[in-house]
């Protein structure tokens, strides 16, 4: 009788040992698991600032091909200028047609238009939908309005605007916060906002 | 004669009531003992029962197809990385191939990658 006393004994320690190993091997499945959705979601967040940032140079590129055309028409323009500015002189028999002509072209060659800003803006809808791109300078050349302007015009729409580099320090942050679980995807503008304080780049501070 | 055999038999009865309420109690901590086990054993079936992990494991172990892609992941990660563990505390003794090691590896990579 003993003997299945000592039996059933032991076989309840086993028992025991089993519900602990069980335990701890749940719990390592579900640590596990919270790792591997936050790496996910920083893996996400890498190949969205990659994708942006990709993007941001096509239209820093593309800027500057526009910038170096716009010189090239306004420096031939400008010549051509110099150039009537001489002869309308001459013809008016001004003592000095180059002057004149110069002035023109001073006048047209300094009209100060803006190329290459390029901002990242985050939208109301938050990350990581909604992420986009505003040629800053173009729109400000098409709008004729300021560069300011035209960010100032983002803001009020309830957008995040940026430079290509803080949006990329941004991100860095935002990785560390999601790698320890502080912030997850999806993330409305107000939640980022509020959980990072990150620069602007130019435009100033958000704290 | 008849007073001997009356002591004879009391003293029968008391020792079989003795024997008796021994195995008595043998009886009832066998119950108890019993009883324990099964809870324990009850503990051990809910704990599997309710935990998904448990359940996506033992799903896993059989074969059957039952098992969330995201499941099947963190688990053939746990588990691989554990093997990756114990082939770099055990390499010598354990004398596992150079590729194995290298094939684990890429498995717990791509593993890392898909996404589910």
């Amino acid at each position: 009788m003993s003997s299945y006393c000592q039996t059933i004994e032991t076989l309840c320690v086993q028992a025991r040992e089993l519900v602990t190993a069980l335990k701890s091997m749940a719990e390592v499945f579900a640590q596990e698991a919270v790792r591997l959705f936050r790496h996910d979601q920083v893996t996400r967040l890498r190949e969205l600032r990659a994708r942006v940032l990709h993007k941001a140079n096509n239209i820093e590129r593309e800027e500057t091909a526009a910038s170096y055309g716009a010189t090239k028409a306004s420096l031939s323009i400008g010549t051509a200028m110099l150039a009537l500015g001489g002869l309308a002189a001459v013809a008016t028999h001004n003592r000095r047609p180059l002057s004149f002509g110069a002035h023109l072209s001073k006048t047209y060659l300094s009209k100060d238009v803006p190329f290459g800003t390029v901002r990242v803006a985050i939208g109301p809808g938050g990350l990581p939908d909604n992420v986009i791109l505003i040629p800053l300078s173009r729109l400000s050349r098409e709008s004729g309005k300021t560069e300011p302007d035209v960010e100032a015009a983002l803001k009020a729409a309830g957008y995040l605007p940026m430079t290509s580099e803080a949006f990329s320090r941004f991100m860095n942050d935002l990785e560390g916060k999601v790698l320890d679980g502080s912030m997850s995807l999806p993330m409305t503008l107000e939640q980022i906002s509020s959980g990072l304080t990150f620069d602007q780049g130019s435009s100033g501070n958000y704290g | 004669m008849a007073l001997l055999a009356r002591d004879t038999v009391a003293r029968l009865k008391r020792s079989l009531r003795d024997g008796v309420d021994e195995t008595v109690a043998e009886v009832q901590k066998l119950k108890n003992r019993s009883l324990e086990l099964g809870k324990e054993l009850g503990h051990f079936e809910a704990m599997v029962q309710s935990n998904q992990w448990l359940q996506a494991l033992l799903t896993l172990v059989k074969g059957d197809a039952d098992v969330s892609s995201d499941q099947a992941r963190v688990i053939g990660l746990t588990v691989l990385r554990g093997i990756l563990a114990l082939i770099h505390r055990r390499y010598a003794e354990i004398g596992l191939p150079q590729l194995l090691t290298t094939r684990i590896t890429a498995a717990v990579d791509e593993l890392e990658r898909w996404k589910p």
